[in-house]
């Protein structure tokens, strides 16, 4: 009982969760203009270079990119470790970071290699594909823990998956290698390459799948996140692989805006429902999140 | 002649039936009045949470439902009245006892043969209520399908009411009268009681499975919810962890199952705004067809079903 009040003296002396979170969409909303802004009208471009106003870009998108790593890592410190939860969303926070960790070694490569052409295999790479692999691991956790799979199977299964990616990515590669793309670069490279949208789809889909299984549910509006960034990079993909030759200009624009928005906004996205969840977690009925689950109790 | 838990504080001597009744009504308590009648027979009116509910003729142990306005009527045949409150799991417990038929009556004369007893009603998967009583104690324990449930168990002691039978580690006060009941599932005790133990196994399996996914802290936010939620009703039912203890005496299945269908519907509202309403549905469904199948078919009766709950 202490405890409780306790909780609530601290909720109404703060500043209450239920502001935070609007502070934070607010500036969400903010920095996705300012992104905008900054791809489209370019103002460091011809005051300093355009290298610059090409960084100030990839600061803007890590900006949110690390508020969703905290916001995961403060939804993963709810969980006691013996918790079937506290796996998810560790490897989720984990999985994140890793992209942190690609979003900054991508900013240091450029300024590296600002004159010279980029090495084959890099660093931001590992940082990548360990950030996909550890945001797929949260998603076959979750899902796991939703179907109630033996776990021996369960892993066997992930491992296939993940396998078959591979494969399918391998092929890919192959017929891309054949196709003529990817110009000079070895096949390791074309065949990372081709691992990124393999690994897009497949995490975005179990992503979606798991979104409508779970609903409008707050707990799994993080993966809303991922289908985003999934969305971004097949814009990515699509013009990689020569799709663009095949539309308008008009509709080149479009997805040009499409992936220019939905990539800082998947960061957002996943951030803010994490840190909807980190309140409703740390300060239950006290955050006034959970507001809309008294409304809806006819009881 | 049978007296109804013997040790419990009776009110004052020769008390008369309007101020034990004004004395319920006013605490909103339950509890019983007996008239003993120079028949031998007695006369029982149970009350619960300050209501009068039902009347019983009682020979031989063996209650035989009667109108109150004919418990009122006996005055001149009745040598003693006696008053006694009740916590409500004694209440509920004495309701089923009197709706059911006497099944066997036997002697214990250890804890060693207690507990072969209990032993043997498990692997017989036994159903119904067994009275106990002694020079120091007398209750009930009710067994569902062999277990022994802590939540329907009651006992009268010079120390007041226990939900467990004293005494038992050090092998004391050991002559005990079993007697025990088959109830008739026709009777409102009886169906109380299954929709009562369907509806805590259901939020059981439920509560633990939205612990599995969502962890201990939402729950424990989910439970004081619900908490919150229900209590304006008074109903004597709270949630902790993952287990609804019910210790409230409904005398009738419409009102019970009113309870339950406000405390599903408040945890299908908060689990639907947390994990969606798809695996809400998903989770009370699963969880649902893994109780007993006679908890499941009351629990329908009372359309407290899966699809009730869910978005």
């Amino acid at each position: 009982m202490n405890l409780m009040s306790e909780t609530s003296n601290q909720t109404a002396n703060r500043i209450s969760p239920r502001k935070v979170l609007q502070l934070c969409r607010a500036g969400s909303a903010i920095l996705l203009i300012l992104v905008i802004w900054t791809y489209y009208a370019e103002p460091l471009a011809e005051a300093v270079s355009p290298f610059w106003n090409d960084k100030l870009l990839d600061i803007l998108i890590l900006i949110p990119a690390i508020g969703a790593a905290i916001a995961g890592t403060l939804v993963m410190r709810q969980f006691g470790a013996g918790e079937q939860p506290h796996r998810v969303w560790q490897a989720f926070a984990i999985g994140l970071w890793f992209w942190v960790g690609g979003e900054i070694s991508g900013i240091v490569y450029d300024a590296i290699y600002i004159d010279t052409p980029y090495p084959d295999f890099r660093l931001v790479d590992i940082f990548w594909l360990l950030g996909y692999f550890y945001l797929g691991l949260s998603l076959y956790y979750q899902a796991r823990l939703v179907y109630g799979a033996q776990k021996r199977k369960g892993r066997l299964l992930y491992m296939g998956l993940v396998g078959l990616a591979f494969l399918v990515a391998a092929g890919l590669t192959q017929l891309a290698s054949k196709a003529g793309l990817g110009g000079e670069s070895a096949w390791v490279i074309l065949f990372i390459t081709v691992l990124y949208p393999v690994f897009d789809l497949t995490e975005g889909t179990i992503a979606i799948w798991l979104s409508f299984l779970f609903g409008r549910g707050q707990w799994s509006r993080p993966w809303w996140g991922l289908i985003l960034f999934a969305l971004a990079d097949s814009v990515n993909t699509f013009y990689w692989l020569g799709g663009y030759d095949l539309i308008p200009a008009a509709a080149q624009s479009a997805m040009d805006f499409v992936s220019l928005a939905a990539y800082p906004a998947s960061y957002m996205v996943a951030g803010l429902a994490l840190l909807s969840n980190y309140f409703i977690l740390q300060y239950g009925a006290e955050s006034g999140l959970l507001e809309t689950a008294r409304k809806n109790n006819p009881a | 002649m049978k007296i109804f838990f013997s040790q419990a504080q009776e009110f004052p001597e020769n008390t008369s039936q309007i101020a034990a009744e004004s004395y319920f009504r006013e605490q909103d308590s339950s509890g019983l009045i007996e008239k003993q009648l120079n028949t031998g027979k007695s006369a029982v009116l149970l009350f619960s949470n300050g209501s009068p509910n039902a009347a019983y003729l009682v020979e031989n142990g063996r209650g035989t439902p009667s109108s109150m306005s004919e418990f009122a009527s006996l005055r001149d045949e009745v040598t003693l009245i006696r008053a006694i409150e009740l916590p409500d799991i004694a209440g509920r417990l004495t309701l089923l006892a009197l709706e059911s038929q006497i099944a066997n009556e036997f002697k214990i004369t250890d804890p060693k043969s207690w507990t072969s007893q209990v032993a043997q009603w498990k692997q017989e998967q036994w159903s119904g209520l067994a009275e106990v009583t002694s020079d120091k104690l007398q209750g009930f324990v009710l067994f569902w399908q062999g277990e022994l449930q802590k939540s329907d168990s009651i006992f009268s002691t010079a120390d007041g009411f226990v939900s467990e039978i004293p005494g038992m580690e050090n092998g004391g006060d050991f002559l005990w009268e079993v007697t025990t009941y088959s109830p008739t599932p026709a009777t409102q005790g009886y169906q109380c009681a299954v929709l009562r133990l369907g509806a805590m196994n259901w939020s059981r399996k439920i509560l633990d499975r939205y612990q599995q996914l969502v962890g201990q802290k939402l729950l424990q936010t989910m439970d004081r919810e619900l908490n919150r939620q229900i209590q304006p009703w008074r109903w004597h039912i709270a949630l902790n962890d993952s287990n609804m203890l019910d210790a409230h005496f409904f005398p009738y299945l419409m009102d019970a199952a009113h309870a339950y269908r406000a405390l599903f519907m408040a945890m299908g509202a908060q689990m639907n705004f947390v994990i969606g309403g798809n695996l809400t549905l998903r989770l009370l469904s699963e969880t649902f067809e893994q109780i007993h199948p006679d908890e499941r078919a009351i629990l329908k009766s009372q359309r407290l079903i899966p699809a009730a709950f869910s978005e």
